[in-house]
């Protein structure tokens, strides 16, 4: 009785069969749509990020070494405002911290944004450094190659 | 003993005296210290064309009617304690080109973080019949790069910004801006 029960049903069949397959591939496309929904900000979340970064990069022009986010002086938070209402209505970082520059100079920034020049002045010694290692060694290989000539030129 | 320690005494005395004249001497001189007044500060403005000028009117004359002159715009606020200290400078800046026969400057003043009550009460107090205007949220300053008060630009004829004071502005400072050129 129990040897024809056991044949009347037969364990799970684990066979790959498209249907299965296709109900595979459906999950596996709703896990990651719901994975990369919930990781990626939304507009808002990512206008808040932008804002606050922002103001993390700008310096509060009244004051001696404060970001505009940690500061509440009356100039910060002009700048805060107009952070905000550029951000909103969808202008560039740069474009924000452009105009900016143009009022307060480069000041404004707490990293101070590096230019030509003063790319220039930091690499220098560098540059001279490594030109003048370059021609010390030629000017040792050419001795050492004239030296190792002559010798071999009196044997 | 007794003559040691009245020496001792008279010596502490003096020491004391000469400690307070000394005190004193330096407050009075401290005190009568000419006021070093505006610096004249670098802008990123400086020779490009002026911000414009924004926000509703708080005293004075319609801002269009000093098109076409010389203009000094000065950020003020009745909580800052220098404002009141130009206040009469530029006061009188203003009573004596008005006066002069070319009529070359006109002042507009701006309300920088100020309650427009406060800024009015202020404007009363200190005498002015300049252009006032608002700055609701602070954006008229920060156009014009404005740190705190009271900061003082001069505008040309052409619009073209030629100068910034930082500090309390006197009144033959803006004269030898105004009249250099």
């Amino acid at each position: 009785m129990a040897q024809r029960s056991h044949k009347e049903h037969p364990g799970p069949n684990r066979r790959l069969t498209p249907a299965r397959l296709g109900w595979l591939g459906l999950l596996v496309v709703v896990v990651v749509v719901v994975a990369v929904s919930g990781t990626k900000p939304t507009p808002r979340q990512s206008s808040a990020r932008r804002i606050s970064a922002l103001e993390h990069e700008l310096r509060c022009p009244s004051c001696a070494d404060l970001s505009v986010a940690d500061s509440t002086e009356p100039s910060a938070l002009a700048i805060a405002r107009y952070v905000r209402t550029q951000v909103h209505a969808g202008a560039t970082n740069h474009a924000i911290v452009s105009y900016l520059e143009t009022r307060y100079g480069q000041s404004i920034l707490m990293v101070p944004s590096s230019s030509t020049g003063a790319g220039l002045l930091w690499d220098a010694p560098f540059a001279i450094g490594a030109v003048v290692l370059a021609t010390g060694g030629w000017l040792a290989w050419r001795n050492a190659r004239g030296r190792a000539g002559g010798g071999s030129g009196q044997q | 003993m007794a003559r040691r320690h009245g020496l001792r005494t008279t010596v502490l005395r003096v020491a004391l005296l000469a400690v307070g004249a000394l005190v004193i001497a330096s407050a009075v001189v401290f005190a009568l210290q000419p006021s070093p007044g505006a610096q004249q500060a670098a802008t990123p403005l400086l020779g490009h064309r002026a911000p414009p000028l924004a926000g509703p009117l708080l005293a004075g004359p319609a801002l269009g009617t000093h098109r076409g002159n010389w203009v000094v715009v000065n950020f003020f606020a009745s909580w800052c304690v220098d404002c009141r200290l130009e206040a009469s400078s530029l006061n009188r800046f203003a009573q004596s080109q008005a006066r002069s026969s070319t009529g070359a400057a006109r002042l507009v003043m701006v309300a920088f973080s100020d309650p427009s009550s406060q800024a009015r009460g202020f404007l009363r107090l200190t005498g002015s019949t300049a252009t006032a205007l608002q700055d609701p949220g602070g954006q008229t300053a920060l156009a014009w790069g404005v740190r705190e008060p009271p900061e003082t630009f001069v505008v040309a004829p052409n619009g073209k910004v030629v100068a910034r004071f930082v500090g309390p502005v006197k009144a033959t400072q803006l004269e030898a801006v105004v009249g250099s050129r």
